[in-house]
């Protein structure tokens, strides 16, 4: 007979294991190596959405990135992308993952002085989760019901409905642990900050740059190396790779593969590549013509030459998708038969639907990253032999968040690896929990308890079953057509030592980075 | 009869060759200028595609040849809408004169302290990017200057006695500003016009390389600029093609609007 562990049982002591492999002692204490040179600063590139560095509120890979190097979350993810501590050292669930325990760290300093208190994650979370507040990603830290300091250190999430995945959605850019005195004012939160990161701000200029210097108080003793980082924004990937050329910038996070192939001829640099998640899909809105009918749906998902697309558009840099968001790089990946074009298919499908002579459509896509633009331009050229037309509008990126995004048209949206495929799943097809971006829930309850059942299970094996079901249903009646999912590409000059790429490339941790003497010497 | 200039003749035979070529894409462009050849990208001038391709693939003689088709129908529109304003608004404002006059010429002087390619940016923001917003708005732009130099040229022949005649045997107003007036301020009007439609593809081109004027795919000499910008490394092709035939076009335009002046004796 097979010794049964009670799922109390089983979530206590893994808990308990990766809290402990953080106290000190248990593990060989952090020394700076031979090799590893403090000092120095390192300055990082990326070409678009730098407009707050209000954790709460930011939405924007460059935004997550800044934030990440001035704040901690509770937790943070390893490259296997389990959750591992940051800012609580020891975790532990009760009530079959109903309610989550964190033990946080001692002796955690904000940069303006003060001590890390559980008052301070309560009203983090508090603030996260108002609806007044309205953060953009308020649905992605799951049912929280409560949140209450149980003492100084001790913090107890209460949720609505048995949550598994909690400890690694507390590592989610939106859940930076912020100063409960900094939520006081959430505009300057903009551009002030109230964390206890490796690195606290220096300057901060919207659209341009953000400037971060050491924070000596550091709760990982001798980290970070570096003395201070820049980020800067260079809308123009042509201009950002001259600048990466005469080392005017050490590391460009998010190129273009054609860029990246550029990077990698460079005498002395070094182009990283990892799988990800990341993503740009087409909407198809499904609550109105001619998108409400799943025979037309499926005969554009049928014209897209998936492996040409990638080839085209990724220089063949990613994975083939069959139209839902979750990636081998994720936890819950089930392996669905690929896609193939089928144009003859797709014919007989408009056909079906009525649409014989064809249909117009408008299709939006904002100008950054150019992913975006790119396949709007090749889907039109494929979907047209079977009757597409696709009136293609391009637009700037503000324009395009503040007009079309979760408007309900068809537009091409483009989302960065998430912790969780929880968290993707739920942000794309969830209408109270998420954003229904293709306006497809309302049709399809039974798919969306199935996102909802998922995320109670703690058996993993049991869990995957149900994505498996709704990624089949998302796969052949879905709201969106994602053709594939673009490696994350990175370039950086082998002078930058022990950086790591991420499949979330925004999740850049630099807290042991550090620069070789062959490094540019640099002011700013 | 004076021979004809080299501007005047340089000018001409460009922009004769320009609007051959435009007129005669459908069958000399050698593929659809949408149609994409992805496993060819960034392709070097060669025997199958002459001026390479682009980052889809696509032919680039065929997308420049097609590419002069929205260059001159929106640097002719812009400035025929211009005229359609600037002229009864100039003629009007010179002919009537008085307070009018003073009136309509401070509106048109706000307008032309105001750069034109930020008045269009603001009529393409208000009113969303599209080729014939990109036309309205150069249109618009280009009214005012138009109607000033139209007053300019009224003003000096308000007095004049085939004018003074007209009036005197009764003819109507109108008649006497666009049956009199106009056609001798035509020979201005004409070299005024000629200069803008090179500014006007100009601006219709920026606005194509902010991503406000003709949307992708359509094959636009700035939109191809503004595509071609992140390949340049790769490639100089896509820029360069539509880049040569953008600065020959105005160019030509320029050289066509001087000699046109020259010979037409106006000022």
């Amino acid at each position: 007979m097979t010794p049964r562990i009670s799922r109390r049982a089983f979530l206590g002591v893994t808990g308990l294991i990766t809290g402990a492999a953080a106290i000190p002692g248990l593990t060989p204490a952090r020394v700076l190596a031979q090799s590893e040179k403090p000092g120095g600063l390192l300055r990082v590139s990326v070409t678009f959405g730098l407009s707050t560095i209000n954790p709460i509120m930011h939405i924007s890979g460059a935004e997550w990135m800044a934030t990440k190097w001035m704040y901690n979350n509770l937790t943070r993810l390893n490259a296997k992308r389990e959750p591992v501590p940051d800012l609580a050292e020891s975790w532990s669930a009760g009530d079959g993952a109903r309610v989550w325990t964190f033990k946080l760290r001692q002796g955690v300093r904000f940069h303006h002085g003060r001590e890390l208190a559980a008052e301070d994650v309560v009203a983090t979370f508090t603030t996260l989760l108002d609806p007044k507040t309205a953060s953009p990603y308020r649905g992605e830290v799951g049912p929280v019901d409560r949140v209450e300091a149980l003492d100084k250190s001790t913090v107890r999430f209460t949720m609505k409905s048995p949550f598994s995945v909690f400890p690694a959605i507390a590592a989610v850019p939106n859940a930076r642990v912020v100063a409960r005195e900094g939520l006081a004012d959430m505009k300057a939160l903009a551009s002030r900050e109230f964390g206890t990161g490796p690195f606290k701000l220096k300057e901060f200029v919207p659209g341009d740059r953000v400037v971060v210097d050491r924070f000596a108080d550091y709760f990982r003793k001798g980290e970070p190396y570096l003395d201070g980082v820049t980020l800067r924004v260079f809308p123009d990937p042509a201009t950002e790779l001259t600048a990466f050329k005469s080392k005017e910038i050490d590391l460009i996070s998010g190129l273009t593969p054609d860029l990246f192939s550029q990077v990698a001829t460079l005498a002395g640099a070094e182009g990283l590549a990892v799988a990800g998640g990341t993503f740009a899909a087409v909407t198809l809105p499904s609550d109105k013509p001619p998108f409400n009918d799943n025979r037309v749906r499926e005969a554009l998902k049928l014209c897209v030459d998936r492996k040409l697309m990638l080839a085209a558009i990724h220089n063949g840099q990613g994975e083939l998708g069959v139209d839902h968001p979750v990636s081998s790089a994720y936890d819950a990946y089930v392996p669905l038969a690929p896609r193939s074009a089928d144009l003859e298919k797709a014919r007989q499908l408009m056909k079906d639907a009525g649409l014989a002579n064809g249909v117009t459509v408008k299709l939006f896509a904002a100008n950054s990253p150019p992913i975006r633009e790119r396949i709007a331009v090749v889907l039109k050229e494929m979907a047209r032999p079977v009757g597409f037309n696709i009136d293609v509008e391009v637009l700037a990126y503000d324009r395009y968040l503040a007009q079309v995004w979760n408007k309900g048209a068809m537009y091409v949206v483009y989302y960065a690896t998430r912790p969780t495929a929880d968290a993707i799943l739920m942000k794309l097809y969830h209408p109270k929990e998420g954003l229904d971006e293709g306006r497809w829930a309302a049709a399809h309850p039974n798919a969306i308890r199935l996102l909802e059942q998922a995320r109670e299970i703690l058996d993993p094996d049991r869990r995957r079953r149900h994505y498996a079901d709704f990624l089949k249903t998302s796969r052949d009646e879905g709201p969106f057509m994602l053709p594939f999912f673009a490696n994350e590409l990175n370039g950086k000059w082998a002078y930058v030592r022990n950086y790591r790429l991420s499949p979330s490339s925004s999740d850049m941790v630099l807290d042991d980075v550090w620069l070789t003497g062959d490094a540019p010497k640099k002011k700013t | 009869m004076s021979s004809l200039s080299p501007t005047l003749g340089v000018g001409g035979a460009i922009l004769a060759l320009v609007l051959a070529m435009s007129l005669a894409a459908p069958w000399i462009a050698p593929y659809p200028t949408t149609e994409q050849h992805m496993l060819e990208r960034l392709k070097p001038p060669g025997a199958r595609f002459l001026l390479g391709t682009d980052q889809y693939g696509r032919d680039l003689l065929s997308r420049t040849l097609f590419g002069a088709r929205p260059a001159l129908g929106l640097g002719l529109g812009a400035v025929a809408l211009g005229l359609a304003l600037g002229v009864p608004i100039g003629l009007t404002a010179g002919y009537v004169g008085g307070r009018l006059d003073d009136l309509v010429m401070r509106v048109v002087d706000a307008m032309l302290a105001f750069p034109s390619l930020l008045l269009a940016l603001l009529i393409i923001t208000a009113l969303g990017a599209s080729t014939g917003h990109a036309l309205l708005a150069i249109g618009v732009a280009n009214g005012p200057g138009i109607a000033r130099i139209v007053r300019s040229a009224t003003l000096a022949l308000r007095e004049a006695e085939f004018v003074l005649a007209a009036r005197a045997r009764g003819e109507r107003h109108l008649y006497v500003m666009f049956g009199e007036i106009f056609p001798n301020v035509l020979a201005p009007v004409i070299v005024e016009a000629t200069l803008r439609i090179g500014f006007a593809i100009l601006a219709g081109a920026s606005l194509s390389f902010l991503g406000l004027g003709v949307q992708p795919p359509a094959a636009d000499w700035g939109l191809m600029i503004r595509e071609a910008r992140q390949y340049v490394f790769l490639s100089p092709w896509p820029l360069l093609a539509p880049g040569t035939a953008l600065a020959f076009t105005i160019v030509a335009f320029n050289l066509f609007g001087d000699g046109l002046r020259d010979r037409l004796g106006a000022t």
